[in-house]
């Protein structure tokens, strides 16, 4: 409350002269969360994590993409202690150019093994806090319209009947879209998948920016059928929205949501304490609090019914190493560039 | 040329031993250094240390620099003023150097300091003859060149300088000719110069129209027509997008309701027949972004045009009619010539708003793909890509800077002065009949539009789910507003009015220092100033913003991560409007009127306070309301800026559309709408209107 006393009085020179360089801390006690996942699950594990330690915790949330871009340019002077949450690659990226630090916790024995240690560099700098898979939502009041039928595998949103009602993002712009395009890469084999990807141009109505947002579309009838991952599909069910979450039959990719200590924290003690903290069966379990259905890897955290349950999934086995690295996935978004999106619909 | 008379009986009271005693002053009382934690929370320790006489390093430079100055032993010699300004400018460059290198961040200390030896360099370049010998002209014209070459040159130079190196520091201007020619680059130029071609007309003759109709045609809702023309820019970009989504998107009202009357089964059509009217595609892409970025940019060019068209001098319009031209003709060769550099300015800006604009194609863009949206998407995009990023800045720059050159080349050297101290006599004379109604005709539907447009917003923070659920509700309201000062969106609300509050003064009196002394002095590196404010508008926030991360991260200027770096990012990117009001004010007023009290022995601050304001009260007012709206809406130039403590409104809102949590953004939106429209209509109630706007009476 005292904090934003100052702001309340709106003397905007006391705001300015209060906060002339970094953030008010003093090193003991606090902690700089860099924070990529939705807000309010942000907001609510920084709370909850200040208030059992009695640490002093500032947030900021960005994007991931955006949080990378952040803590490359502070390298020579860091102002975050820890990147949390966000898709794992450029958490890959960020340890492969030495901007984070290697720590075990004593809780990776509680987590599930492929996510103990997912990061390109495998030096222990990124830890998985979470999975979510990679789908397809269908508008069931515009399939009933169209009367067409349920597609159920990937193969099916190539048919011509869904011709203008399939968005993905675009693979320039979205993490999301480029753990699909290794998904069919690792399924198919890259050339395959490609092909696939020719198929699926004719009938997608337009290749959005952001990752979530044919999810979105797809909830409020802008689109009939959206890609992306099903925990934010969830979310828009949970809202009372008309779709259906499908796992393709074909079996299909998932992203793993990292976390990781950033290289030349100031509060690296704290960090520490943060990691074991959200790695714990109660500090995984404060997504679902949100309405966040991705699946916790603490083995031991309870699954929110509304989550696509992995035992239900055929999951493939995706290489976060080799689809992690910069120069794959240069390749495969220049391929996309050139081979997919100047083609006619 | 004579040069001010300077000298004074008492030689303790010579300006440089004053600016000498400043500097002096602060360099004991105030830290030299910044202080990592903050003013408030830093620690006695941490304190002396700060402070310049703990120990010797750069500011001790300034220590000499001043006590030399105070007993200045050269003080009758007739050559004084060049030992004066080659000590302070020497000074100043040796403190920069020095913090370089041993990596000090220089705090308010140093900023006094610098400003204090600033101040003993302009005396002595004015003692020299600088500026017909003015020394505030001169300080001014130091002042602003030395923040252009910090705040504008230094972090675009870094950020390109991406483009020119690689990773190991080798010079690589090859990579710059890969991207140029890379794939899928031609397409994305073509469609941002398409765009902001068709949004400058479209937008300058809307602006047009507005200004005609509130000064000539009718004054009767004035008011009115003033608010529905500022909504669309004091509605943050994301907001604007979601509502035409909300009404235009494939489920969205206009569907719906042409729908239910045209559609199968309509009321027009009759039960059970095949309707001619299908759910129309998307609203995403070229037309989307068109509508947008309409919508959002008509208010600037209405507010550059509404002031130059209501200070027309009527006696013009009034001698034509008299020579017994037509009305059509009196508009056509008179009064339109008149409002050239208006709509000159008013285009140009447009042009370059579109481009830089990123708000608006972000959310409705689709896969029309613009140059901001992809200079941002190269930065935090699937692939961290900073030399494409540059390569597609320096493009946008490029043609910035030939719609600037453009604009200059065809205002020409014409004189526009209709202002002058000749008394002036009429009133103004009815426009011709097909413009009246073709006006009129306009505002209507705008207004239609518009109100649907805000209708949605209002009603769509108070629906559960717009789309799906339409039961009313207050959660949203509740969520964001009832949980106390720390909770929900109150810290950014209260952080962003703070901001915006303190940043638009400034930028308003930069701005207009910067059109003045551009117009009406002749200094060397003229137009370097004037170019080096227009990049900041060119280049698109996204790229000021990662290029104030990288260039101001460390010392000597470490500014990352404080209010003061985003009130910075406020003033530079929002200063260009202020500087083209300015100078389309300034166009206006005849030169002899501030000669008249040069002559008549008036300092040059003088003549300012009391000729030039006044007379460009109009302009003034209008650069403020605009940079204080534009910096509660700004999103992508601080985007990168913001920590946990300067969280700004736009930023959270942008947060939760990402969540996807369309209720709470608008209701949000709503919020800072309701609150700057009440800010604007106060600082219209207490400044008034100016003597030198004339509208029909």
């Amino acid at each position: 409350m005292h904090k934003y006393f100052k702001y309340g009085v709106v003397v905007a020179a006391a705001a300015i002269a209060g906060s002339f360089n970094p953030s008010t801390t003093n090193a003991a006690g606090r902690l700089a969360i860099y924070c990529s996942m939705q807000g309010d699950w942000c907001q609510l594990a920084s709370e909850r994590f200040g208030k059992q330690f009695d640490v002093k915790v500032s947030m900021t949330r960005n994007g991931s993409g955006s949080t990378y871009a952040k803590i490359l340019a502070e390298k020579d002077n860091p102002k975050g202690d820890i990147w949390y949450g966000g898709t794992l690659d450029p958490h890959s990226q960020a340890g492969v150019n030495d901007l984070l630090v290697s720590y075990k916790s004593p809780l990776l024995s509680e987590i599930g093994k492929p996510y103990q240690n997912p990061a390109t560099s495998q030096k222990n700098h990124s830890t998985g806090i979470y999975v979510g898979i990679l789908g397809f939502s269908v508008n069931t009041e515009m399939l009933k319209q169209a009367g067409l039928a349920m597609p159920k595998c990937w193969a099916d949103l190539t048919k011509p009947e869904f011709k203008g009602h399939v968005q993905v993002a675009s693979p320039q712009s979205s993490g999301t879209a480029y753990t699909a395009t290794a998904t069919f890469a690792q399924l198919w084999g890259e050339d395959k998948a490609f092909d696939y990807f020719k198929s699926l141009h004719k009938n997608i109505s337009q290749y959005t920016k952001s990752g979530s947002a044919p999810g979105k579309n797809a909830a409020r009838g802008e689109v009939m059928i959206g890609i992306g991952f099903l925990h934010d599909h969830a979310k828009e069910k949970a809202k009372g929205f008309p779709i259906e979450l499908v796992a393709p039959c074909e079996g299909t990719g998932y992203e793993i949501g990292g976390m990781s200590i950033i290289k030349g924290a100031r509060n690296l003690d704290n960090a520490k304490k943060f990691v074991d903290w959200a790695l714990s069966k109660e500090g995984q379990e404060v997504a679902a609090e949100v309405s966040a259905f991705q699946v916790p890897t603490n083995v031991n955290a309870d699954v929110p019914k509304e989550a696509i349950r992995l035992e239900n999934v055929k999951l493939i086995n995706y290489d976060f190493i080799v689809y992690g690295s910069e120069e794959k996935r240069k390749g495969l978004i220049d391929r996309w560039v050139k081979e997919v999106k100047p083609l006619e619909r | 040329m004579t040069l001010v008379n300077t000298s004074v009986h008492n030689p303790w009271r010579d300006p440089v031993r004053l600016w000498s005693f400043f500097g002096l002053f602060s360099y004991f009382l105030i830290p030299w250094q910044g202080l990592e934690y903050g003013v408030f929370d830093a620690t006695p320790d941490e304190f002396f240390v700060a402070y310049g006489w703990s120990s010797i390093n750069s500011s001790t430079i300034a220590l000499a620099a001043f006590i030399a100055c105070l007993i200045r032993p050269w003080h009758s010699w007739q050559k004084a003023p060049i030992i004066d300004g080659t000590i302070s400018a020497f000074a100043g460059v040796a403190i920069f150097f020095v913090a370089t290198v041993t990596k000090e961040p220089l705090g308010y200390g140093a900023a006094l300091q610098i400003f204090a030896l600033g101040g003993i360099l302009s005396m002595a370049l004015a003692r020299r003859g600088f500026i017909q010998g003015d020394p505030f002209m001169t300080g001014s014209v130091l002042f602003i060149i030395v923040a252009i070459a910090i705040f504008v040159f230094f972090p675009v130079s870094t950020v390109f300088s991406k483009v020119l190196f690689a990773k190991d520091g080798s010079f690589t201007p090859d990579l710059f000719f890969d991207n140029l020619f890379s794939f899928g680059i031609g397409r994305t130029v073509w469609n941002s110069l398409r765009m902001a071609l068709t949004v400058g007309v479209a937008t300058t003759i809307l602006g047009l129209t507005f200004s005609l109709f509130v000064t000539r045609v009718t004054k009767r809702f004035h008011g009115a027509i003033r608010i529905f023309s500022i909504l669309p820019i004091i509605t943050p970009p994301f907001v604007i997008g979601l509502s035409l989504i909300l009404i235009f998107g494939r489920n969205g009202s206009v569907n719906d309701v042409l729908l239910m009357l045209f559609g199968d089964g309509g009321i027009f059509i009759g039960a059970g027949q095949d309707g001619w009217f299908e759910r129309s595609p998307y609203i995403y892409g070229f037309w989307g972004i068109f509508l947008a970025q309409t919508l959002s940019f008509t208010p600037i060019s209405f507010m550059l045009l509404v002031g130059m068209v209501s200070s027309i001098n009527p006696a013009l319009e009034e001698a034509s009619l008299t020579m017994r031209s037509s009305d059509w003709q009196t508009f056509r060769y008179v009064t339109i010539p008149l409002l050239r550099p208006g709509i000159a300015n008013a285009f140009l800006l447009a042009v370059i708003a579109s481009l830089a604009d990123f708000g608006n194609p972000l959310v409705l863009g689709g896969d029309y793909d613009v140059l901001a949206t992809e200079i941002y998407f190269s930065i935090v995009g699937a692939q961290l890509d900073y030399p494409r990023a540059a390569t597609l800045g320096i493009i946008l720059l490029f043609f910035s800077l030939v719609s600037f050159t453009i604009q200059r080349q065809w205002i020409g050297k014409k004189s526009y002065v209709t202002v002058t101290g000749k008394g002036v006599g009429g009133t103004f004379q009815a426009l011709p009949r097909g413009i009246v109604w073709g006006c009129t005709i306009i505002v209507v539907i705008w207004v239609i539009f518009t109100t649907m447009l805000y209708g949605s917003i209002l009603l769509g923070g108070f629906v559960v789910n717009w789309g799906a659920d339409y039961t009313l509700t207050l959660s949203h309201y509740e969520e964001l507003w009832t949980r106390g000062f720390g909770y929900g969106a109150w810290p950014s609300f209260l952080t962003t009015l703070g901001f915006a509050a303190v940043g638009a003064p400034l930028t308003a009196m930069v701005g207009l220092l910067i059109a003045y002394v551009t117009t009406r002095k002749q200094f060397f590196g003229r137009n370097v100033v004037d170019f080096g404010a227009m990049i900041c508008f060119a280049i698109p926030g996204t790229v000021i913003g990662i290029s104030y991360v990288i260039a101001f991260n460390t010392a000597p200027i470490l500014m990352t991560g404080s209010a003061v770096i985003i009130v910075i990012s406020f003033v530079f990117r929002n200063m260009p409007v202020g500087i083209r009001t300015g100078i389309s004010a300034l166009a206006q007023i005849d030169p002899s009127l501030e000669e008249a009290s040069l002559t008549q022995r008036a300092s040059s601050i003088r003549t300012i306070f009391s000729i030039v304001l006044p007379l460009m009260r109009p302009a003034l007012i209008s650069a403020m309301v605009f940079s204080f709206v534009k910096s509660m809406t700004t999103v992508s130039a601080i985007i990168f800026l913001v920590t946990a403590d300067t969280q700004v409104a736009t930023t959270y809102i942008l947060g939760r559309v990402e969540d996807g949590d369309y209720g709470q953004s608008i209701s949000y939106g709503s919020v800072l709408i309701v609150s700057m429209l009440a800010v604007i209509i106060l600082i219209d109630k207490l400044v008034g209107k100016s003597r030198t706007e004339r509208t029909k009476v």
